[in-house]
């Protein structure tokens, strides 16, 4: 259990603004090895912005995010090292339309991994059978469905054989009926053991899958806990309040 | 809570001449009666009264060879300062940034005439370069300004999340400009991109100020021997008209093309 | 309503006003106007004083008085000089115009009244050029639609390029782009020898190699203004005050 012993991302006290908006407020939370943690909360509590922050998509005001033994903060740090071992995952995708499948899963492992040609490809193909689009390879990201779309930005992701992932509303944009087909991709990595961080709505997803549960409001964690204890018997009123509307 | 793209595909450039497409029916037929009409003039004044037109036709060959060489050398050079340019402009370098604006705030500040004059004579003072090349530099750095504006917004056109997707990847800035983002802003630049071509084309008269034997400067050496400046200037009108007409429909079947290949 | 037709009257009075640049000559005197391109001293410039000056000025006015004319000067590129006379713009042009067959098809022109040459002006470590012929493989500079011009086309394998003013192609020399310039001996002296910035690097070589004599232009037909004119031109040579204007102008 040596793995354990240092968690995979450590935040302590940080704070972020935009402009006179508090988005971030002495927030302090971890994430082990091999943890899911999946972050909840009105819009605008500042989940997302924290779950940015922890690859410097944005930059903080004051306190400390160490991922994986490195602080991000520390503007010398190359944070493009960071990011390699973090992936990513957006609510709106953000395939690269101008390439096919294919090349959007190789094109960071050539680029930035190194890889060869035919090394790169069967680690795409691989992962492209796993989220099942492999016969998508060669088309273009417009011809996809949102959920398709969605799965293949997962797999580039995992291309690049990261250390953890960060999910940011992964199936907000989806209509309905492509969301399981996203969350299945979700959860099987989950129980490969994946290191993973998730901000989401799908409180099902958060009871089945999480370790954790972390309530932001107003830019604040106000409560975090087991999702048994978050979903039964919350201990603030904020979170009570939250969950009698959402569920 | 900065997901939200607004990609603004629209960039707000043009003083060239209309590109036709055939959606717009007016402006295809105009085009059409434009070109022929004019060619057709060319075609009647020649034959019609060959004493001066066809000894003007005649004449200004090689000055038609020297527009397109000021033109094509230009628009090349000009492209390229551009794109450095508009890579300068939405950089977060200061310095970078500071170069990049000044250049184009410079450049747009002063007539386009005065400062090609100001190049070509600059040149002169510090280099020995011959003249059709300080002539196309001269273009050339006033088109780059126009043209670094262009890529800036091709560039900014592209929505945020592509860049946020590259750089999570682990890519640096400069990879995933290359990678992923300059791919995407030459479909949307590409359309700016030819009317500032039609209007290079046009501008580069302005270079026979300089005495490059340019089509203008041809058709007035003709002109201020035989004293046919009616003539002449029609000349000149006729051919440059088919030249714009035949490039803005160059430029326009390219443009088709492309939005048809994705 | 009053107030406006008011205003509306200052504004065209003012106009007027402004448009309307008398010359300061005898009432009865006939008006013309003569145009001049300003870019050729010393024979016509424009001084610091922004007046149009020069021999041709000098001796334009010295006609006028002997002939009776009220003359206005309007400084007019050389590059359509012509073309404004045909068009009425202005009534003649005294602009160092060389009088040949081919403008004599197009205008009419008075009795000669200086006769000038067109000479060679080379930079200084040119050691080889002595007459336009040396110039073969080489660029040569002129003032478009002047003799200047006319001569170095003449010389197959002498590649000419064309300045709106002759300053320019001086300049042009100065930075290496063309080899020789071509223009009246006069003006060539006034760059080569005494401009400052040139004396250094320029020098005249030979002598003039054509012999031109400069006529005042007018639209072809214009028979009356071509009288007086040749009645000026008479009248300023019996008091010699063209050899004057030599002496003031042409060292």
């Amino acid at each position: 259990m040596r793995e354990n012993s240092r968690p995979m991302i450590e935040a302590r006290n940080v704070s972020k603004h935009f402009g006179s908006f508090r988005a971030l407020h002495d927030v302090s939370f971890s994430v082990a090895a091999n943890e899911k943690v999946v972050i909840i909360g009105p819009s605008g509590s500042g989940k997302s912005t924290l779950l940015r922050s922890i690859n410097r998509l944005e930059t903080i005001d004051s306190g400390s995010i160490i991922v994986d033994g490195v602080n991000i903060a520390d503007p010398k740090v190359d944070i493009c090292n960071v990011r390699e071992e973090v992936g990513m995952v957006f609510q709106s995708f953000n395939l690269f339309p101008h390439k096919t499948v294919l090349e959007n899963l190789t094109l960071a492992q050539l680029v930035v991994r190194k890889r060869s040609r035919a090394e790169a490809a069967d680690r795409a193909m691989e992962l492209l059978k796993k989220v099942g689009i492999a016969e998508k390879a060669s088309a273009y990201p417009g011809k996809l469905s949102g959920g398709q779309q969605q799965r293949v930005a997962i797999a580039r992701s995992l291309a690049m054989n990261p250390k953890m992932m960060l999910f940011d509303e992964p199936t907000s944009a989806l209509d309905p009926e492509m969301i399981g087909e996203v969350l299945d991709v979700m959860k099987d990595l989950a129980r490969e053991g994946m290191t993973m961080a998730v901000v989401t709505h799908e409180m099902g997803f958060a009871r089945e899958v999480a370790d954790k549960v972390i309530f932001m409001d107003q830019g604040a964690i106000v409560e975090v806990g087991t999702p048994e204890h978050f979903f039964t018997n919350p201990s603030h009123e904020r979170a009570r309040q939250f969950l009698s509307q959402i569920l | 809570m900065s997901t939200s793209e607004s990609p603004q595909s629209h960039i707000d450039v043009g003083d060239g001449a209309a590109i036709p497409t055939k959606s717009d029916v007016g402006l295809f037929t105009a085009w059409r009666i434009a070109f022929v009409g004019s060619i057709a003039c060319c075609i009647f004044l020649a034959v019609y009264k060959p004493d001066p037109y066809l000894a003007i036709f005649k004449f200004v060959p090689d000055g038609i060879l020297v527009t397109f060489k000021v033109t094509v050398g230009a628009i090349l050079l000009a492209i390229v300062l551009g794109l450095f340019t508009g890579l300068g402009r939405i950089s977060t370098n200061r310095l970078v940034n500071g170069i990049a604006s000044l250049y184009v705030e410079v450049i747009r500040g002063i007539p386009l005439l005065v400062q090609i004059f100001y190049i070509y004579y600059a040149l002169g003072r510090f280099v020995r370069i011959p003249d059709l090349f300080s002539a196309i530099i001269a273009m050339a750095v006033c088109y780059g300004a126009y043209m670094g504006e262009v890529f800036r917004a091709g560039i900014q056109s592209i929505p945020k999340g592509q860049m946020e997707a590259a750089l999570s990847l682990g890519m640096s800035r400069r990879q995933a400009m290359r990678h992923v983002i300059l791919p995407q802003s030459i479909k949307v630049v590409l359309p700016p991109i030819g009317n500032e071509f039609i209007a290079l084309l046009k501008d580069s008269s302005l270079v026979s100020i300089l005495a490059v034997s340019d089509l203008l400067r041809r058709c007035r050496e003709f002109a201020s021997e035989s004293f046919t400046y009616f003539e002449t200037y029609t000349v000149i009108a006729l051919i440059y008209l088919v030249i714009t007409l035949f490039f803005s429909k160059l430029i326009g079947i390219m443009e088709e093309r492309l939005n048809a290949g994705k | 309503m009053r107030k406006s037709w008011f205003m509306l009257s200052a504004v065209l009075i003012l106009a007027a006003l402004s448009f309307a640049t008398v010359p300061a000559q005898a009432a009865g005197a006939r008006k013309i106007v003569v145009a001049t391109d300003a870019t050729w001293p010393p024979m016509e410039m424009v001084d610091a004083n922004k007046q149009i000056v020069g021999f041709d000025i000098d001796f334009m006015n010295a006609v006028a008085k002997e002939a009776g004319l009220a003359v206005t000067y309007k400084n007019t590129a050389w590059d359509g000089i012509f073309a404004g006379l045909a068009s009425g713009q202005y009534d003649a042009i005294i602009s160092s115009v060389t009088i040949t067959d081919e403008r004599k098809k197009n205008f009419d022109f008075s009795d000669p009244y200086i006769n000038i040459g067109q000479i060679i002006v080379v930079p200084k470590t040119d050691k080889i050029t002595k007459k336009l012929a040396d110039l073969k493989g080489k660029k040569a500079g002129a003032q478009i639609g002047t003799t200047g011009a006319f001569e170095i086309k003449k010389n197959a394998g002498v590649e000419l390029k064309t300045y709106d003013e002759i300053g320019l192609a001086f300049e042009d020399m100065a930075a290496g782009r063309i080899m020789a310039v071509v223009c009246d001996e006069p003006t060539a002296a006034h760059y080569a020898l005494q401009k400052q910035e040139y004396k250094a690097k320029f020098k005249i070589v030979g002598e003039p190699f054509t012999h031109e004599g400069y006529g005042i232009t007018v639209k072809k037909g214009d028979k009356e203004l071509i009288a007086l004119f040749n009645k000026g031109i008479k009248a300023v040579r019996a008091k010699k005050l063209d050899e004057k204007l030599r002496k003031k102008w042409l060292r």
